[in-house]
């Protein structure tokens, strides 16, 4: 959890809790078809059959809403009523708010010590840990139908009784990314 | 017949009839952090604390609030930020 200390901002994360949120940032950046920094050079883009997609690199530009619910809470719609601005909002914004995630996410993936140990965060940098965390509980939130009332530790209480270990990691992780960002929020505002 | 008392009241009134503004409406998820929400009117918009307060608190407790308001290019640029920041905004115009 993270404090206030002589203009920065600082945590300690425990071994486990930086395997769980480098974990986080991997699977998410996968999600928005990037990799970790690390990870060594992004695999090669599947044949689609497309020449042009295949000499480029370029897909076809978004127009519709994703498919994926938790990719639609990402990149949701900027009109409600009207498809075809919306369509064409994305089309002009979907690739730079994108581009702006996956950074966010290496940069949480980097800032976490591999291992565990103290994390000192400029204002800034506690920013972008924030809205990076905040991308990880909306896909969360989707995966685990989270609502307003739900109780994540009942809910990973329920998933381990029923044997869906996956279901209780992730409950605990939106707890847990849910708890941090408390701290990082308290802190940006001065509420230390 | 008697003559006119006044000019038709729609020529003496009559306004430029102005397109209503646009707003940028945030919507309530139950995901999002309360004080997280407040943190990102803050510093998107610039509104001090309280007015960021009461806005979050709008959104809580009405299920949306219109957050800013313009031109329609304005606010497809304000929606785009509370998208950066994970919040849930879409535009339309203020009727």
């Amino acid at each position: 959890m993270f404090r206030r200390y002589r203009g920065e901002i600082v945590g300690t994360l425990s071994e486990a809790e930086a395997e769980l949120l480098r974990h986080a940032a991997e699977q998410m950046l996968l999600l928005l078809g990037a990799v970790a920094p690390e990870e060594g050079d992004p695999p090669p883009p599947e044949a689609t059959g497309d020449p042009f997609e295949e000499l480029t690199g370029l897909g076809t530009l978004p127009s519709g809403p994703p498919s994926d619910p938790a990719l639609e809470r990402l990149f949701p719609d900027g009109y409600r009523e009207d498809p075809d601005a919306a369509a064409e909002l994305r089309r002009f914004t979907e690739d730079d708010l994108r581009a702006g995630k996956v950074e966010r996410l290496k940069e949480l993936y980097t800032g976490v010590p591999a291992g565990g140990g103290d994390v000192y965060l400029s204002h800034p940098a506690a920013d972008v840990w924030l809205r990076a965390l905040t991308d990880l509980r909306l896909v969360l939130g989707v995966r685990l139908d989270i609502e307003a009332d739900t109780d994540p530790y009942a809910l990973a209480h329920e998933a381990l009784e029923s044997g869906d270990e996956a279901m209780a990691t992730s409950a605990l992780l939106y707890h847990y990314a849910g708890a941090l960002s408390q701290t990082l929020v308290d802190a940006l505002l001065g509420e230390d | 017949m008697s003559a006119p008392l006044a000019t038709p009241v729609e020529e003496t009134t009559e306004q430029p009839v102005e397109d209503p503004p646009w707003v940028t409406v945030v919507w309530d998820d139950p995901v999002n952090l309360q004080s997280y929400v407040t943190y990102v009117f803050q510093k998107v918009f610039g509104y001090p604390k309280v007015k960021a307060n009461e806005l979050m608190l709008a959104v809580h407790h009405e299920g949306r609030a219109a957050v800013s308001a313009g031109t329609r290019e304005q606010m497809e640029m304000d929606v785009a930020k509370m998208h950066e920041h994970g919040l849930w905004a879409t535009l339309q115009q203020d009727r």
